[in-house]
């Protein structure tokens, strides 16, 4: 799978006059069709940013201008066993924590990173940001123009 | 009757959470580890309730989570439905860019520089 952060969905909406529109657009209609993946922190982050621009009733829409549009899968955490509390603990402090102690990074970061590197078969992450992933994460970071090669 | 044992030489203790003595007297200088001084000669003894706490904090960082996910509707007239919407929504995003660009959005938001 193909695990997307939040720009290159921002981008796919909004920004229309950036020079990476047409690498966006490109990686996103072919990839798509192979199956999107979006961490949950990035979907609420992007929805966060777009809740200044667009009406609630518009927002609450997403599952289908967002997540059918582009034949979106959201990745969650999933508390397993795990009682909530200690799913909060771990999800949302040890391993983020462990994560920052080791590279730092925003929390942000940590907790997309923490996601990705454990869903299932993940080919790469693709942001317009690669470079400040990279050598942080076990997963392998592309560009989307990295990505079509 | 034997007695229940406090504290752990730093050898034990390295034993028992699986990393070097070394990796324990960093952890100690950074403050991830509280140990104590022997009277005396001033050898370093571990408390086995720092033991315990390290090796579930060790354990819940390592441990693979689960994870889940949500798929997307896949049928036809729901798609011709998303492109329709997702079209308008782009025109009503239109005017985001003229208060900054998406470098600076997404570096307001992780705060950290976002360049390609």
């Amino acid at each position: 799978m193909v695990i997307v952060d939040t720009d290159v969905m921002l981008l796919a909406f909004a920004f229309h006059r950036d020079p990476r529109q047409e690498a966006n657009h490109r990686f996103l209609e072919t990839v798509q069709k192979r199956g999107l993946v979006l961490p949950i922190y990035s979907l609420m982050e992007l929805l966060g940013q777009l809740s200044f621009n667009l009406s609630p009733q518009r927002l609450s829409e997403w599952p289908i201008w967002l997540q059918d549009r582009y034949s979106l899968t959201i990745l969650y955490p999933a508390t397993a066993e795990s009682q909530a509390e200690a799913f909060f603990q771990a999800e949302f402090i040890s391993r983020p924590f462990a994560r920052m102690q080791q590279y730092p990074m925003p929390y942000l970061d940590s907790l997309i990173l923490n996601l990705a590197e454990n869903a299932p078969d993940v080919e790469a992450i693709i942001t317009w940001n690669a470079r400040h992933y990279r050598n942080k994460t076990t997963v392998d970071v592309k560009t989307p123009a990295e990505y079509l090669g | 009757m034997r007695e229940t044992l406090t504290h752990l030489t730093l050898k034990r203790a390295s034993l028992q959470l699986g990393v070097h003595e070394q990796t324990l007297r960093s952890w100690e200088k950074r403050g991830l580890i509280r140990m104590v001084r022997l009277p005396g000669s001033g050898y370093r003894r571990v408390p086995v309730t720092e033991v315990e706490r390290l090796r579930n904090e060790m354990s819940s960082t390592q441990a693979r989570p689960a994870v889940r996910l949500a798929p997307p509707r896949r049928d036809p007239e729901a798609l011709a439905r998303a492109v329709a919407l997702a079209e308008t929504v782009r025109l009503e995003l239109a005017g985001l860019e003229e208060n900054a660009t998406l470098d600076e959005v997404m570096a307001a938001r992780r705060g950290r520089a976002w360049l390609s």
